[in-house]
């Protein structure tokens, strides 16, 4: 479960959200976030968003939105809506990371920077350190990838935006420091030329 | 760095005037019998008092019943008495003034019995003593002759006296390396095989070893350490002055099986250990191997960048550490003019004056001397690799000579490769003996290379 409030507390951003009851607010809400944006049903009866059809994603005008809008309200019908999330996402030349921390039994804290995506297990292209981290542990953390030069903006890509990545380590190793969790994973960061937003996250305390 | 009692008590340990040998046998095939002998053997100049209660003489050394029985001051002990004895004799010892103690034997926690290796350390802690082991194989300082490795010097070779120190939690693993390190001519300040660590653990080498004037190089063999965070610590501080490198062993287990996350499924114990030597700048070595090529390169000085030069009389060994050179990062110099102009003249004009310096396979002494003072003066190179192929019929002992000339000057690194059997091994043993680094294969030298010019460049040396 994404726990917004708890990243924010660590100055770790977040995608825009925010959450509309007609279309036009939506339609208003994702041309101030930027598009593309995703459309979710908001609804506690609805636990596997997903699985259920719940989750628009890459919508890139207002009449996408509002055709979304009104294929949610019309497909949950029969359920009590909260509301339809409007959510920014990812622009298409982002990269995927993954940050993560882990505590080991004989260092304590680990953070892990990688790269992201359901395939962290098979690439491995990881690298950890013990925390807390330094600016210069997070430069080198940054260069040791495999997938260095995707990051540096490899074929033509803007490179991501260095300082945020950077800044995003050292909030993360300040988050495991203080909330001590036995693991911990956002995955993915997006990370592009504007800075870093965790998409997803999981806590184990 | 303020120390600890116990770990500036390791003087007595590694420098001891006096050495009691508790538990001297008269039996030869007795791990008690071999240590004395190796004291005297050895050479050892300070006093050796056997201790036993059943025998009058030991190797022709009077024997005692205690240590309280001797009337002088005894700085140090070395103690292989059955698990049993070993709370009575540490007391003794801590009554006497002892102020260190090499405890052999085994039996203590290893074997279950946490509680017993808490009583010796208790003991150890309440007079001060610094005790190494339990569990141990011995300790080494080659330049005092200081020789408590129970193993026989025929047996298990002695290095010479050297900038390295090597402290090796087990105590097998530890006894091969300085065995092959002795054979090849690699020096030694101090060796350590501290087993159990009840009392004086890693960290507390580790902060001796940083202020030992002897020693320049710290060499460890891991398969734990007892405090993860002060490793980190007493780490960080010693490697700005000292290089350290590291062998940790038992990596296989990588994350844990029942992980709920990605971070949780790939980070194991080894991935804390290789983040916390990042960190620290300790530079890690992956094999047996490793660690002392890693290590004895640094009799060489720091380079002062990463431009390599190489000399061969071997035009396909130029090819071949070419490509590990680029294979670990490293650059191929560029020559300079007067370099060129200068060996275009000195060698024959079927040479290539470019790097790779192939002198070629009729290269003598000479010419390699030529090569080497070129490439010495050379502001474009900040290393050298020296390719000898020992098997050509111009090459003799003499180019051995040279190259140890020229390391002496100190003013560049210098790095041999001999690729080869019998003939070649033995002048590479000669060259290892006077410092200079000499590896069987280029990867292996462009490697160690590599992890040189690494800590150079982390010490802020250069760019």
């Amino acid at each position: 479960m994404m726990d917004f409030a708890l990243l924010s507390k660590y100055g770790i951003s977040c995608p825009k959200t925010g959450i509309a009851n007609t279309w036009q607010r939506a339609a208003g809400m994702a041309r101030s976030f930027g598009f593309p944006v995703a459309l979710k049903i908001s609804s506690s009866q609805v636990l596997h968003k997903t699985d259920r059809g719940g989750v628009l994603l890459g919508l890139k005008n207002e009449d996408e939105v509002h055709k979304g809008y009104d294929l949610l309200v019309a497909r949950f019908s029969h359920v009590k809506i909260e509301g339809i999330i409007v959510q920014k996402m990812a622009g298409r030349e982002s990269v995927e990371l993954i940050v993560g921390g882990k505590r080991d039994s004989q260092f304590g804290q680990l953070i892990m920077l990688g790269m992201g995506g359901i395939f962290v297990e098979v690439m491995r292209d990881v690298t950890f350190r013990v925390c807390p981290i330094t600016r210069q542990d997070a430069q080198e953390m940054i260069c040791e990838l495999r997938a260095y030069p995707i990051l540096a903006g490899a074929r033509g890509r803007k490179p991501v935006n260095r300082a945020a990545l950077e800044d995003t380590l050292i909030r993360v190793s300040q988050l495991l420091l203080k909330e001590d969790p036995s693991e911990f994973d956002i995955n993915p960061l997006m990370a592009d030329e504007n800075g870093c937003v965790a998409v997803d996250m999981r806590i184990l305390r | 760095m303020a120390l600890s009692k116990k770990v500036r008590n390791l003087d007595a340990v590694f420098h001891p005037g006096s050495i009691a040998v508790v538990g001297a046998s008269r039996e030869p095939n007795k791990i008690g019998h071999v240590i004395v002998k190796n004291f005297v053997d050895g050479g050892f100049a300070g006093k050796v008092y056997p201790i036993n209660p059943n025998a009058e003489e030991i190797l022709g050394l009077k024997s005692y019943k205690s240590v309280l029985a001797i009337k002088d001051k005894v700085d140090s002990a070395v103690i292989a008495v059955p698990a049993a004895a070993v709370a009575g004799v540490l007391e003794e010892c801590g009554k006497k003034g002892v102020k260190g103690a090499v405890l052999i034997t085994g039996g203590f926690a290893e074997v279950g019995k946490a509680d017993e290796e808490r009583r010796i350390a208790a003991i150890a802690e309440k007079y001060g003593i610094a005790l190494i082991g339990p569990n141990c194989m011995g300790v080494l300082t080659p330049a005092s002759r200081v020789d408590s490795v129970f193993l026989p010097i025929y047996k298990l070779g002695r290095p010479r006296v050297g900038k390295i120190a090597f402290i090796s939690q087990s105590g097998a693993v530890g006894g091969c390396i300085v065995d092959l390190a002795a054979r090849a001519g690699i020096g030694m300040s101090k060796f350590v095989s501290y087993g159990n660590a009840a009392a004086i653990n890693e960290c507390d080498l580790l902060e001796y070893l940083a202020q030992d004037k002897d020693t320049e190089i710290i060499v460890v063999y891991l398969e734990g350490v007892k405090d993860g965070r002060r490793f980190l610590e007493v780490a960080r501080k010693i490697t700005p002055k000292k290089p350290v490198v590291v062998l940790k062993a038992g990596k296989s287990a990588s994350g844990a099986a029942a992980a709920l996350s990605h971070t949780g499924s790939l980070a194991g114990s080894a991935e804390a250990y290789k983040a916390a030597f990042k960190q620290s700048r300790v530079i890690e070595a992956e094999t047996l191997e490793q660690l002392f090529d890693f290590a004895k390169i640094f009799d060489q000085p720091l380079p002062t960048g990463d431009r390599i030069g190489i000399i061969t009389n071997g035009g396909g060994m130029g090819v071949l550490a070419t490509d590990s050179l680029e294979e670990y990062g490293l650059k191929l110099a560029k020559l300079s003019d007067e370099s060129q102009k200068s060996l275009r003249i000195s060698l024959p004009p079927y040479a290539n004056v470019r790097n790779p310096l192939d002198i070629i396979g009729d290269a003598d002494s000479h010419r390699y001397e030529v090569a080497l003072n070129a490439m010495m003066r050379d502001p474009n190179v900040d290393a050298i690799l020296l390719i000898i192929l020992f098997q050509t019929a111009a090459i003799d002992s003499g180019v051995a000579n040279i190259a140890i000339r020229a390391s002496d000057l100190g003013k560049k690194p210098i790095i041999a490769v001999c690729t080869g059997g019998e003939y070649t091994e033995m002048h590479k043993r000669i060259m290892e003996s006077y410092g200079v680094p000499a590896y069987a294969s280029p990867s292996s030298a462009m490697r160690a290379i590599a992890k040189f010019v690494e800590y150079a460049k982390s010490k802020a040396k250069f760019r």
